[in-house]
């Protein structure tokens, strides 16, 4: 095989994607050493691991439109688990358990029910969520009460949630290793959202999103494909959420907001939905977008920016921006071997 | 046990509150019913009439009761070309481009919002704020009772012009089945347009009462936004009595829980109703099978 030849085999594959990827990842921290640029390139990663747990969502056609829940249990769950002395690995893991675990109640109800009302459902979710957390001390009173009537010992302490303050989340790993953490966090995310949309499993949501009569028809057990795409989506949310917790110092109810619920849909549409390299795309092009905004000062005005953006593409670019880079990658790989186009 | 008083008293509040929810609930059924599209954004154009109605308000000085139906009025021409140039584009492209338009609106209506007029809290100050009806025992403050009586008129006149007038009727008729209403002669085009533009008139009256017997900011119609969502899947998607029902139940339940148990709980029992509702019966109470 000549390089012609070796370039048109790899260059349109996805794992030259991923070789890219990865040695782009390792060289980077040589390159950039600016505390500033370093956080947001942890960020990037954090959102491209968020972006593509709700991708893998879409995948099967459900849509959550509040999956900034999931990223929240998993970091208060973890963070609880961590101050009261359990090891980060248990503690994070843990954490995106519990995530999946309530995505796994949320899918049971909803899993009969058509996509505006699962959209209804973890929307209103996530804000009820954020209402609960505020106001947590009152909540755990409460159920250390009905915990001491049926006799079991009811000694929460209705701190714990620290409310509206939030609480403060210890270190996992020293500062400095917190880059290569995110970045194979995020590498094994996307490889396992890969992987799966390539399997079996990846066939029965891409079936029962195109049709879910059919789907059911072709022996495809739709309420077991639907809830274990609930289940994997939220334990990816829960474990970036249980990630981001120690990175950031502390988690508070914000980590439940409406924007973060917004944000891995805007970057999945963005780089292009059901795609693997769409919601990494979308979470650094939009990211990156989102920050320099923020160093030209704008607050309100680069989340109204946003949501134009969003409608804009949903209008005329429902596709995102994969078909574009798609094509580029063909016209490169044609241009390296002119004699036989692909 | 608490007074008798007290209770008739919490009783009116939550009636009051379920006015609002009644309003935006059977105006998003409306949307739903006959266009089978979601607003996600119907609390941002409720906010959208507070705001109309409050600057209308300042700078006429009108009644705010009057004020209201320029509101309706002005927000239903703006849900009108929100349909035409939004809603309308990706129709027939999938729900899920429905979801992400409406997402996108939240965006843009609540911090346009924010960066034209503040995040200031603002009130709009009745004439009545300051009346009650004295009932002896208990005051009632006539803004609570203009807002019940203003909820039951509007729908009362939204009942009348759904059945007894001919676009009314092709209205029903979109909602009942588009493609037979279209082989019947009905522009269904022109009857979404008119859907929008009623559900989003209902949502500034629904926005102008709430900013009239609360202080309000462009963050205002989030919660009132979920919890429309919440009746409408309580009473049954697309169902009007049962939006009806499910809010004015879901403003007392609420009432009554805050006074029982706290604020804290208010979010959170009208969650645990809904998922209660969704586990015995997932077509809503009155709902049927879509």
């Amino acid at each position: 095989m000549n390089a012609k030849e070796l370039v048109r085999k790899y260059a349109v594959s996805p794992y030259s994607g991923y070789l890219l990827l990865v040695m782009i990842g390792l060289v980077l921290p040589l390159v950039i050493t600016d505390d500033f640029f370093n956080r947001i390139i942890i960020l990037t990663f954090f959102y491209i691991m968020f972006s593509t747990s709700w991708n893998l969502l879409a995948y099967s056609g459900q849509a959550s439109l509040g999956h900034a829940a999931f990223l929240g249990i998993g970091g208060f769950a973890s963070t609880i688990l961590v101050i009261n002395g359990a090891s980060p690995v248990v503690g994070v893991l843990a954490g995106a358990v519990t995530a999946s675990l309530v995505g796994l109640f949320l899918g049971i109800i909803c899993v009969r029910l058509k996509e505006w009302f699962l959209g209804l459902v973890t929307f209103g979710f996530a804000i009820i969520m954020a209402a609960v957390i505020n106001e947590s001390s009152i909540f755990i009173e409460a159920l250390n009460g009905v915990l001491a009537t049926i006799g079991l010992s009811g000694n929460m302490n209705p701190d714990m949630l620290g409310g509206s303050l939030g609480i403060y989340s210890p270190d996992i790993v020293s500062r400095g290793q917190y880059y290569y953490l995110f970045f194979f966090a995020m590498v094994g995310t996307i490889l396992a959202s890969h992987l799966l949309v390539r399997s079996k499993m990846g066939f029965a949501f891409a079936a029962i999103r195109e049709n879910q009569t059919e789907a059911a028809m072709m022996g495809v057990d739709i309420t077991k494909y639907k809830l274990i795409a609930f289940m994997i989506s939220t334990f990816m949310a829960g474990f970036a959420g249980a990630l981001y917790a120690p990175y950031n110092y502390f988690i508070n109810p914000e980590m439940f907001s409406v924007h973060n619920s917004f944000m891995p849909i805007i970057m999945t549409i963005s780089g292009g939905i059901g795609t693997i390299g769409g919601p990494v795309i979308g979470a650094l092009v939009i990211n990156l977008v989102w920050e320099q905004m923020g160093l030209w000062g704008m607050s309100i005005d680069r989340l109204l920016i946003l949501g134009v953006i969003l409608v804009l593409e949903v209008l005329f670019l429902p596709k995102g921006l994969m078909p574009l880079i798609k094509k580029l990658v063909n016209k490169v790989a044609a241009l390296t071997s002119r004699d036989t186009p692909l | 046990m608490a007074e008798i008083t007290t209770l008739i008293q919490i009783f009116i509040w939550g009636l009051t509150a379920g006015c609002i929810y009644v309003l935006m609930a059977v105006g998003l059924n409306m949307i739903f019913g006959v266009m089978k599209v979601v607003n996600f954004a119907h609390g941002e154009i409720m906010m959208l009439g507070a705001f109309t109605s409050f600057w209308v308000y300042h700078y006429t000085g009108l009644n705010p009761y009057f004020v209201m139906f320029i509101s309706m009025l002005l927000v239903g021409i703006f849900g009108v070309i929100i349909e035409r140039y939004g809603f309308r584009k990706v129709q027939g492209t999938g729900k899920l481009n429905e979801i992400f338009l409406s997402l996108g609106l939240i965006y843009i209506l609540q911090n346009a919002a924010v960066k034209l007029w503040t995040d200031d809290i603002r009130k709009i100050n009745s004439p009545f704020s300051s009346m009650t009806l004295d009932l002896g025992m208990m005051n009632i403050t006539y803004d609570r009772i203009i807002a019940i009586v203003f909820t039951a008129l509007i729908l009362i006149s939204l009942y009348l012009f759904l059945t007894r007038t001919d676009v009314g009727r092709a209205l029903r008729a979109t909602s009942q089945n588009h493609e037979a209403a279209m082989l019947m002669g009905v522009n269904v085009n022109h009857m979404y347009m008119l859907s929008f533009g009623i559900g989003s008139a209902l949502a500034a009256a629904a926005g102008t009462v709430a900013a009239i017997l609360t202080p309000f900011n462009p963050y205002m119609g989030t919660i009132p936004g979920i919890m429309a969502f919440t009746v409408i899947i309580i009473g049954g998607l697309g169902s009007i009595p049962g939006a009806i029902i499910a809010g004015l139940m879901l403003g007392l339940v609420q009432n009554f829980t805050i006074f029982y148990f706290g604020g804290a709980w208010k979010e959170a029992v009208a969650f645990v109703l809904l998922i209660i509702v969704l586990i015995i019966k997932p077509t809503g109470l009155f709902g049927e099978d879509h």
